[in-house]
């Protein structure tokens, strides 16, 4: 099978992933009667304006903008299919979502102040990505580093704390542990902000201003760190435990090659897959990740944004974000196909 | 092959799987003690009713705090009479007295001081006169406040006033007690307090403390011993209080403090034990029943049913989980009368079953293959007989494992959505306590009693059952592996 073959079924199986969320979706606004209450909000929008418009012309009556008025709400309603059954719809909802022509918010706007969803979100997607990029590569420059340490002591009193320690950080929200780091950090310590994304009065340089957002930054990602490595080091230990114990290993430590050789090449380069799997795994689960961690943070990206969209409950917003989410975790995991063939040449062949 | 009794033993002998079980027990037992001693619509009746905790302190730590802050914090405390002490004639009237005791022991002021007044029952329609004194350890006498109650005219006598509503007098913060307490302290400390002077300071520290001079400033010392509140009425000889009731506020209260409900946290963290065990519990039967059950069929079936199944749950296995599961949650508790709680076991289960359907089908093709299935089929055993006679309890005990391993998941995913303010508000889960705490701020304000404890069940709960499937592992892989 060749590259672009390959690369093919893979992007079409990921393509179903997103047809199936879509899907999922546009059902679930459509059968519980949401979609209706999201379309005829956009209309009486669309109304209103149109209502406005017509009463600053002159020469009409009262009687005849009221005319032309329900007149045009009539050719919405059949414009956007509200006449007729949601699952006849379904078609169009889902095309609505895709290209994000989801009319606008109804409590919240972007920082330049729009109140159009595309621009509320795509605002708000570099400061996710900045915090949990950041996040997700010093976990996993912990989890190697100590994954590997760990990995030349297999069974030691070391070893059997880790698989301890990666329990309890399995079983500790981090959304919990968010708020306890505030308690101490913030709270008693009182070295760190709690939350938000600069000072009451930023600075206006650009350097000032980016420290000041890193202050800010720390403590959502220590949280990250914190919360994530107990797992990363116990999954890059046992990856590479796996293959340290392959006879190819052992045969290159017969034939006598320096530890660091045997390590570098015989035991990490072998490992790459799935070492880059969980990596960029990661990064696409991290994004969904943000919810909690922004939320509690009071941090302006993504996943804060869902947070008030919930509590607004503003329906537009959450549909679009669900989509925004699966978009960026659909092709995460389209990188990583990519990635696949540059470390290991032997996928192509299969 | 049930979990045998050396499977039973090989579990016992590992250190994770017996703390697992301990703590397994434990929650069960913290489980069958709230059932049985909770009434069933707790959350409803008491936890947000706001009557069953207006008496208590607002976001006060436990009372065992004592212990570390090295000075005994003054306890709530409360005092209910519901008879009258006797009559005692003051200028020619006779007045029902009724007593209040309160010892104050701790070196501390309580945080607020109200009285309530249920049922008073009128035989005239003049009505009856309270005059409310408060005596203090060291024996003085204050007058704090004096009021009249009057039946509405034309009123059926006995007319009984505060049956609906009981009074409610906040005697630390009642103005005209402030008066009372200004002439007191200024005749007998000579201090030139006004007013405003008094309310800066809380009137609870003049109720309760003497004024020492330090350093040129007045400062307020708690003043222990027996305090008395005297509630004297004046009205027909018939006239009753059915009940009169003190609240000395304490500054502690409890086994795990109260929120800013005054809530007592303690109550609601217990009844978070039956909730999560049951929705761990279930969510991971439903789950395991489903995603095993379709892993069997497509892995025996084979063919077009194979390939339809495979399809699906590789989507939705690759559907990112949060987000989707918040959706899904969030649209399904729009719809009005839909239990919250409901909403999210069904999302747990439509985006948890995947996982296992894929392993377990890899499992039925390879455990298609061996002879018996082969023999069975040979002697013309229904494809039903097959999957439930001998192919599933062939993999009973690894599907079990997989139940065990997913409660955990279910039960932090509960606590996510609960604290994302999906949950459902009249039901105190671990996770809804924790998303209050965090609207109320009480990270930012300290109040850590507020925030660990409910964390810390939490996971407990889930290292409960990420213990017990560790202990399990050794019984269930190798047997597969040998396979």
């Amino acid at each position: 099978m060749g590259v672009p073959r390959y690369l093919g079924v893979k992007a079409f199986n990921l393509m179903l992933v997103l047809l199936g969320v879509l899907l999922l979706t546009a059902i679930l606004f459509g059968a519980t009667g949401l979609s209706d209450k999201i379309l005829r909000a956009i209309i009486s929008e669309e109304v209103r304006g149109y209502r406005a418009q017509l009463s600053q012309q002159k020469g009409l009556t009262p009687e005849e903008i009221n005319n032309l008025v329900e007149q045009y709400k009539k050719n919405l309603e059949i414009e956007y299919g509200l006449d007729k059954p949601w699952y006849v719809r379904l078609p169009d909802m889902i095309r609505r979502i895709v290209i994000l022509d989801l009319g606008t918010s109804k409590h919240m706007t972007s920082f330049t102040g729009s109140n159009q969803i595309r621009d509320i979100i795509l605002e708000r997607i570099p400061y996710t990505v900045m915090l949990m990029t950041t996040a997700v590569l010093i976990v996993f420059a912990i989890g190697l580093g100590f994954g590997t340490w760990l990995s030349t002591k297999v069974g030691s009193l070391w070893d059997r704390g880790l698989s301890f320690f990666a329990s309890i950080s399995y079983a500790t929200p981090t959304w919990w542990l968010a708020l306890l780091l505030i308690l101490i950090f913030s709270y008693y310590l009182d070295v760190l902000p709690y939350g938000g994304l600069l000072s009451p009065n930023p600075p206006k340089e650009f350097l000032p201003r980016l420290l000041d957002m890193i202050y800010h930054a720390i403590l959502p990602i220590m949280t990250l760190v914190i919360a994530l490595s107990g797992s990363a080091i116990y999954i890059y230990r046992s990856i590479l435990v796996s293959t340290a114990t392959e006879d190819f290993v052992t045969v290159a430590r017969a034939k006598g090659l320096p530890e660091n050789l045997v390590l570098r090449r015989y035991i990490i380069r072998p490992s790459l897959h799935p070492i880059l799997t969980n990596l960029v795994l990661g990064l696409a689960g991290s994004l969904t990740g943000a919810i909690l961690t922004e939320t509690v943070f009071n941090w302006p990206g993504m996943g804060r944004l869902y947070y008030e969209a919930i509590l607004n409950i503003d329906e537009p917003l959450i549909l679009a974000l669900t989509y925004v989410f699966t978009l960026i975790y659909v092709a995460a995991r389209f990188i990583l196909e990519i990635l696949y063939i540059v470390v290991d040449p032997r996928v192509t062949v299969e | 092959m049930s979990v045998t009794r050396s499977g039973w033993q090989i579990y016992i002998s590992s250190l994770v799987g017996k703390a697992g079980l301990i703590l397994l027990i434990f929650m069960v037992v913290a489980s069958i003690y709230v059932l049985a001693t909770y009434p069933l619509d707790y959350g409803i009746r008491v936890w947000s009713n706001p009557k069953s905790w207006a008496d208590n302190p607002i976001t006060v730590p436990p009372t065992w705090v004592d212990f570390f802050t090295g000075r005994d914090l003054v306890t709530h405390h409360i005092t209910i009479t519901t008879t009258s002490k006797g009559t005692e004639t003051i200028a020619g009237l006779k007045f029902k007295v009724y007593e209040l005791d309160y010892d104050l022991e701790e070196d501390g002021f309580p945080t607020y001081l109200m009285i309530k007044i249920y049922n008073v029952s009128m035989y005239s329609e003049r009505g009856v006169y309270f005059v409310i004194n408060f005596t203090r350890p060291d024996g003085d006498e204050i007058r704090l406040i004096t009021f009249a109650e009057v039946p509405p005219p034309n009123s059926d006598l006995p007319y009984i006033a505060f049956s609906k509503n009981e009074k409610i007098i906040f005697l630390s913060k009642e103005r005209s007690v402030g008066f009372s307490l200004l002439t007191y302290i200024n005749s007998k400390y000579n201090l030139n307090y006004t007013i405003d002077k008094l309310n800066e300071i809380n009137y609870n520290k003049v109720l309760f403390g003497i004024p020492t001079e330090e350093g040129g400033e007045v400062v307020w010392k708690p003043l222990k011993g027996v305090y008395k509140i005297n509630v004297y009425m004046l009205g027909e000889d018939k006239d009753n209080i059915a009940m009169l009731k003190a609240v000395f506020g304490g500054e502690s209260y409890g086994f795990l403090g109260t929120d800013d409900n005054g809530r007592d946290l303690a109550q609601g963290l217990l009844f978070g034990f039956p909730v999560a065990l049951a929705i761990g519990f279930f969510t991971s039967i439903v789950t395991t029943a489903i995603g095993a059950s379709l892993g069997i069929i497509s892995g025996y079936k084979g063919g077009r049913v194979d390939e339809i199944i495979q399809r699906i749950s590789d989507v939705v296995y690759n559907f990112p989980f949060l987000p989707i599961i918040i959706l899904i949650v969030f649209i399904i508790s729009r719809m009005p009368g839909f239990p919250r709680l409901l909403a999210i076991f069904g999302a747990i289960v439509a985006l948890g079953w995947p996982g296992l359907t894929i392993l377990i089908r890899s499992m039925v093709l390879s455990l298609k293959q061996s002879q018996f299935i082969e023999a069975a089929r040979a002697i013309g055993a229904s494809d039903r007989r097959i999957m439930f006679k001998h192919i599933f309890p062939n993999l009973a005990p690894f599907i079990f494992a997989q139940m065990i391993f997913f409660t955990p998941g279910a039960i932090l995913a509960e606590a996510a959505l609960s604290f994302l303010g999906l949950g459902d508000p009249n039901i105190p889960t671990w996770g809804q306590i924790i998303e209050e705490s965090f609207r109320a701020g009480a990270a930012l304000n300290g109040w850590w009693w507020w925030v660990l404890p409910p964390g810390l069940l939490i996971m407990l709960a889930a290292i409960t059952f990420v213990f017990i499937a560790l202990g399990l592992e050794p019984i269930v892989n190798p047997k597969l592996q040998e396979r």
